[in-house]
């Protein structure tokens, strides 16, 4: 049996993270595939399927068009152009619901089902594709949900106005997207920013005075999820360690309670009215604060901000510094610490590419973001600005280790899944208009267990470092995020997802029509292009390989479904173009279940 | 179980799900099991109850005797700027002796403990080894010594706390202590196929599940999830059954040389699913019992729970253990709401409500009360004495508010109910809500009086494990020279 070890910091956590950090080699790790090369999948076009296994890290999923497009372009050309593409606004979007004008917030009423839609919408459609994931990525990192109480369901223009955020600083600066996560009042509900007031005493006759202290869950978690760290961190994104083999931490207690002074005074944005008073309005009181409070930075008040010294990770922000100024001194001091390279460029390669990415390629990305650009075949990205994200999303995606067939795995999760399969076949919902994707609730493990924006903590769906137990992931001292939330309940639910899609298309929302009456409203893949080449049971594979598996479909994998796809029977039957869509569904569901799929 | 199921579940355990769901593969780990153990022949169920998020211990388990302390250290109460709980509201959940109050939303933990069935644990929490505070000096020093005392790695920390509540170690430790209280029985007592439901989660991934060789199987409140593909009656879009299954099969739970890791364990998961839920939908069906009486969301997950036990016993599982969650208890704020004096929703009475709904529902379950009276017990009825269930939590929060909610801390209080239980009383203490209190550390954190592997000693011992066993399963419990709380009848 195998022994608890010692509760000390040698947890099979960073047993991941340790694994090679020796080596400075520029080999890519070997893999424990020794695989076939794609030259060889059916008739599918080599050139293509390299461009598709780029697009699944770089977008929401493959088209056909898209790989034309990075086949065309090249992959530089290709980033160069997304790095150019604005997104459609979310918030837009969510007021221009006609059943909410003409207000311009919707009032607290409303759900956040037009919030949903506008996700899944851009993710669909939106041709800034890279924005969009790595937004997507981003929302894994700096998480506000749903699911926080505080009525976030109820906030929908907030919401969309948080992913607009997200969306906007992704091809920005680190420094920039921490200043408006900061600010943003929806993060300001979720980790109890909204409100915090400085260090006050509760008098008491016959009692005591109490000291009543500012809270402290913003202070905590934008330093251990949002910018450095719990342990200090080699530019490789291994931990340092100390001769007895610990790791060494990166903040104390006495950090997170002078960093909490700088969180203070900061409420909802104030009405323009004349007669507004300000401490009201940070009290929340509704006739002071703005209408539209959810969709605007929050909004500091000096007499609420801690006056005293503040005093964490080295920094000391003088005595009567205010909100403004001390916020941003203590950014500044985060992101220029030496973890914020290794520590967010691990989380972004995890989050587009690989669950295990070897300490070189760490550290080839974190150089990257720490220097602000990355060239790649006479191709500069970045400005030069320390943490420049599209320096940082080239480096990710350029690398000779995201490049390699058979390097890395990731296991596809639930959300990336369902809008790679929509967007692979053109999906389109039954009613409303033809852009808009209202994608039924997924969270139920039952469904899949995720659905954009529903995380159960400000821990996201899964933690970076998770390992599952009792695997050869964990023997192997690897690490694999998704399997968190992969059940025996969800790998169900999966099969069944895409059995139920080939026929009865995505579950959208239900809908009312004009009298009224509620409408299910599926969301169909469109199959022609694919029957087209249903007779022909070796093109059908290889295109639908092409779509949802790119390189990384084994050959004995195409064999199998090739084999189950020709056994369906066109010539000389009654309906030849019902069994031409036979194998099409046939090809897309074997392909969907298929491991080739699932781990990326 | 139409046949074609069968046949396929049959080509599924050929890949060697029947002999070892828990390490399906090439990933070889033995079973746990040697002739030097006795067999059990009786049935018992550990059911840990997680408030994640970490539960305010200083509003669940109020002192009425030096309630002017309890109302101080917390502010006040709602209407005069604080989070304390008016004492009028306290009326309906006092407990024996008058001392103490639980929080409103518990009366039936009030009442489970006052008629003996439920015991209160203070100010237990994550240790290393006895630890103790001393305040003139500001520092935690070991007991007896002036070195500083080895402390469980990133107090405060919601992930890392879960993990050392779970584990005993840090958040990437792979197994947890009901997991490796499994192992015990995992290919023993609890053998065959079956074995896969030594050990059960109805909330999701949680490492107090997972053994060194007993996998944490997962199923929904709703239970196992079928392969519709495979249960369907026909092949898939027009293709025969037989190549249908066939391909399918391989697909799903492909183990061959060319799979690549990641691929391998996702395949072993999803054989493990097919192979489980096969053997639950011959049997969950048959032990739905009366129509569910359990209440809420934490409520339905018990409900599976039970439905698990009996399925459990009926299989001739003699241990199993079980994880529920309730999310939503990082109360930094909006912790005491009030439109007038009726409790807003979304407070933490609400979801101690839920709580205490719950435990109530799954021990009126067991004692057959209020049951139909065309409902009969039968021998797979789990029993009251069979069955212990006990809540936990990341850790504690501050006594000190910080404006209209606490921070993270560290001791708590949490509860033990069931039939084996030695209730109606406090194990620990509840420490004075004031700074004096020799367990009061800054902000009115707990240091711990009782450290965590005590508790899971302590149930260990009831679930059947020996000493030598339970300080081989509990890290550092050898560190605390009395580790068994007076807490449940022995076996």
């Amino acid at each position: 049996m195998r022994t608890l070890k010692r509760w000390a910091l040698h947890g099979a956590m960073m047993g991941g993270l340790l694994a090679g950090c020796s080596e400075q080699t520029a080999e890519l790790p070997t893999d424990d595939l020794q695989a076939e090369t794609a030259a060889a999948l059916g008739t599918a076009d080599p050139a293509e399927l390299d461009a598709a296994r780029f697009l699944t890290q770089a977008t929401f999923g493959p088209t056909m068009d898209e790989i034309h497009r990075v086949v065309t372009l090249g992959k530089e050309a290709w980033l160069q152009d997304q790095f150019t593409r604005a997104s459609p606004s979310a918030y837009q979007f969510v007021i221009e619901d006609p059943a909410l004008l003409p207000v311009v917030v919707p009032s607290q009423d409303t759900t956040s089902e037009r919030f949903e839609t506008a996700f899944f919408s851009n993710a669909m459609s939106d041709r800034a594709q890279l924005r969009q994931r790595v937004a997507f990525a981003l929302s894994e990192i700096f998480v506000v949900s749903l699911n926080g109480g505080a009525n976030f369901g109820r906030r929908p223009a907030g919401m969309a106005t948080y992913h607009d955020m997200l969306n906007r600083r992704a091809f920005g600066t680190y420094r920039e997207l921490l200043e408006s996560v900061s600010r943003s009042p929806m993060m300001g509900l979720y980790l109890s920013s909204l409100k915090n007031e400085k260090a006050r005493v509760i008098k008491t006759p016959g009692q005591p005075d109490l000291l009543i202290l500012p809270d402290e869950n913003y202070a905590r978690e934008v330093m251990q999820l949002f910018s450095i760290g719990l342990y200090e961190l080699r530019p490789n994104g291994t931990p340092r360690t100390l001769p007895d083999g610990g790791f060494v931490e990166t903040y104390t207690q006495d950090d997170i309670s002078g960093l909490a002074r700088v969180f203070t005074g900061w409420g909802w944005a104030c009405s323009t009215d004349a007669g507004v008073d300000l401490d009201l309005c940070f009290k929340g009181n509704r006739d002071h604060v703005a209408v539209d409070r959810d969709v605007r930075a929050m909004q500091a008040n000096r007499n609420y901000h801690s006056p005293e010294e503040k005093r964490f990770l080295g920094t000391v922000i003088d005595a009567g510094t205010g909100p403004g100024n001390s916020l941003e001194q203590a950014l500044d001091t985060l992101a220029a610490h030496h973890n914020v390279a290794p520590f967010i460029s691990k989380q972004l390669i995890q989050r587009l590419v690989t669950s295990n990415p070897s300490p070189p390629y760490v550290a080839r990305v974190a150089t990257a973001f720490s220097s602000g650009t990355f060239t790649s075949n006479g191709t500069t990205f970045g400005t030069g600005a320390q943490g420049d994200l599209q320096a940082t999303v080239a480096a990710i995606l350029l690398d000779p280790e995201a490049r390699s067939v058979n390097t890395g795995s990731r296991l596809r999760e639930p959300i990336l899944s369902v809008i790679a399969l929509m967007r692979a076949f053109h999906a389109a919902p039954t009613h409303g208009p033809l852009d808009e994707y209202p994608v039924a609730p997924l969270s139920s493990p039952t469904k899949l267990g995720q659905y954009p924006y529903s995380s159960p903590s400000v821990f996201n769906f899964f933690r970076p470092g998770y390992t599952p137990p009792l695997t050869e992931i964990e023997a192997a001292g690897q690490v694999a995020p998704e399997f968190q939330i992969a059940t025996e309940v969800t790998v169900a639910a999966w099969s069944n997802f895409a059995q139920n899609a080939m026929t009865g298309g995505v579950p959208g929302r239900v809908i009312k029509d004009a009298q009224g009456n509620r409408q299910a409203n599926p969301i169909k893949l469109d199959f022609t292009a694919e029957q087209a080449l249903a007779d022909d049971a070796d093109a059908l594979v290889s295109r639908v390989a092409t779509l949802l598996t790119g390189p990384r479909m084994k050959n004995a994998t195409y064999q199998q479904i090739r084999n189950a796809v020709a056994e369906i029977p066109i010539a000389g039957q009654r309906n030849p173009d019902q069994q031409r869509l036979n194998r099409v569904r046939l090809a897309v569901y074997l392909t969907l279940i298929s491991a080739d799929f699932l781990i990326q | 179980m139409n046949s074609s199921r069968r046949r396929f579940l049959q080509s599924a355990s050929l890949l060697g799900a029947a002999s070892s769901l828990g390490s399906l593969g090439s990933l070889s780990i033995p079973f746990f099991s040697s002739p030097a153990f006795a067999q059990v022949t009786d049935y018992r169920a550990l059911i840990c109850i997680f408030l994640y998020g970490a539960n305010d211990n200083g509003n669940t388990v109020i002192p009425l005797t030096g309630y002017g302390d309890y109302l101080n250290a917390r502010g006040g109460t709602y209407h005069q700027g604080g989070v304390a709980i008016p004492d009028t509201r306290l009326t309906g959940t006092t407990l024996n002796g008058g001392k103490y109050a639980l929080n409103p939303g518990m009366p039936r933990l009030a009442g489970l403990y006052n008629a003996r069935h439920a015991a209160i644990v203070g100010n237990v929490g994550t240790l290393i080894e006895p630890t103790t505070y001393d305040a003139a000096h500001d520092v935690l020093l070991k007991t007896g010594t002036s070195r500083s005392a080895e402390l469980p790695p990133k107090l405060r920390s919601h992930n890392d706390q879960q993990a050392f509540w779970q584990s005993l170690g840090v958040e990437g430790t792979g197994t947890g202590w009901g997991g490796r209280f499994a192992d015990r029985y995992y290919g023993a007592e609890n053998s065959g196929d079956d074995a896969i439901f030594s050990s059960v989660s109805v909330y999701g991934q949680a490492v107090f599940n997972a053994g060194a060789s007993t996998p944490a199987y997962q199923v929904s409140p709703e239970g196992a999830l079928a392969f519709e593909a495979v249960t369907g009656t026909d092949g898939l879009f027009g293709l025969g059954k037989a190549s249908s299954d066939a391909t399918i099969t391989a697909l799903l739970t492909n183990q061959g040389a060319n799979q690549r890791r990641f691929e391998r364990d996702l395949n072993t998961l999803r054989a493990r699913s097919l192979v489980a839920e096969g053997r639950l939908a011959d049997v969950l069906p048959a032990l739905l019992g009366p129509a569910t009486r359990f209440g809420g969301d934490l409520g339905a997950q018990l409900a599976m729970v039970w439905r698990m036990m009996k399925a459990g016993k009926a299989m001739g599982l003699k241990r199993q253990v079980f994880h529920v969650g309730i999310t939503g208890f990082d109360m930094h704020d909006g912790l005491v709401v009030y439109n007038g004096d009726v409790p807003a929703a979304s407070t933490h009475e609400s979801l101690l409500k839920e709580v205490d709904t719950a435990i109530g529902d799954l021990w009126d379950q067991l004692t057959w009360t209020d049951m139909p009276t065309d409902q009969k017990r039968t021998p797979t009825d789990p029993l009251p004495r069979e069955v212990t269930m006990f809540t936990a939590s990341d850790f504690g929060r501050t006594i000190t508010p910080n404006n209209d909610g606490s921070d993270h801390a560290w001791g708590s209080h949490h509860f033990v109910v069931g039939g084996g239980v030695l209730g109606g009383k406090i194990e620990g203490r509840i420490p004075d809500f004031k700074s004096s209190d020799p367990s009061w550390m800054p902000r009115g954190t707990l240091c711990p009086e009782i450290a965590t592997q005590q508790l899971a000693y302590t149930l260990g011992t009831w679930f059947g494990l020996t000493d030598a066993e339970l300080k081989q399963k509990l890290g550092t419990i050898d560190r605390f020279p009395a580790p068994l709380l007076d807490l449940l009848r022995p076996l």
